[in-house]
């Protein structure tokens, strides 16, 4: 182990231990000791600057991990966004139109599930607009 | 284990799955994947963590000693089975939904 910020050639330094320690801190305590060992095994045959870069990565993502952890199906806005398609995000959705058990008429996007209920009573109409 | 619900299919996610389907039998530990996806440090752990959630990867700790090694065992990711083949048709279909605008495409055509 390195002391004051250097380390030998693949050795974790001090303070790059420390942030992923501190990031592994902030996850489910059942998860908490695989991560920060896993965090650590990574430091191994990085150079300092490599160590410094991986390690604020794994601090600043580690709100995100956690979530991954306790609610895997939960996007934050951020994925969530990038997870919809762009021509959904302009409104341009790629609708299909269905028939409901009541044998009402909707349309669903294929591209983000968005759907529309009650627009096209008889039947279907133009494809565009959101 | 949730083994039935599919991940949503984001960039990065799609990345990480193209980087572990271009060897599928290869074990790969997390800042390995990372720079084989071209993703930051930090982003690649919770998207493994999903896929591992649903069943899509298994992992396991390096068998190693760390004494001769000089390091501790590092966590090592592998696709599953079930996991390959729904990575490959997950891919497939985020590609041929972006591969050509709705504009593009004739009237009528529906696929």
């Amino acid at each position: 182990m390195g002391s004051r910020g250097t380390s030998q050639a693949g050795q974790p330094t001090w303070w790059a231990s420390l942030a992923v320690r501190s990031a592994s801190g902030s996850l489910p305590s059942e998860h908490r000791y695989r991560y920060r060992q896993e965090f650590l095994a990574e430091l191994h045959g990085m150079s300092p600057a490599e160590q410094c870069h991986h390690a604020i990565g794994v601090l600043s993502r580690a709100w995100t991990l956690r979530g991954a952890l306790t609610d895997p199906a939960r996007l934050k806005p951020k994925e969530a966004a990038m997870a919809k398609p762009w021509r959904c995000r302009l409104r341009l959705h790629r609708w299909q139109f269905l028939r409901g058990a009541e044998g009402q008429m909707y349309r669903e996007c294929r591209g983000c599930g968005k759907q529309r209920v009650d627009v096209y009573k008889e039947g279907p109409g133009p494809m565009w607009g959101g | 284990m949730e083994q039935h619900r599919a991940p949503r299919m984001t960039i990065p996610t799609q990345l990480v799955l193209r980087a572990l389907l271009a060897d599928p039998s290869k074990e790969r530990y997390g800042v390995e994947i990372g720079q084989e996806a071209g993703l930051p440090s930090g982003t690649v752990h919770p998207i493994l963590a999903r896929l591992e959630t649903v069943g899509w990867l298994t992992s396991r700790w390096e068998e190693i000693d760390p004494r001769a090694e000089g390091r501790p065992a590092r966590r090592y990711y592998q696709l599953t089975p079930d996991g390959l083949e729904l990575a490959r048709a997950a891919l497939a279909r985020s590609y041929t939904a972006s591969a050509r605008p709705a504009w593009l495409r004739p009237l009528g055509d529906e696929s």
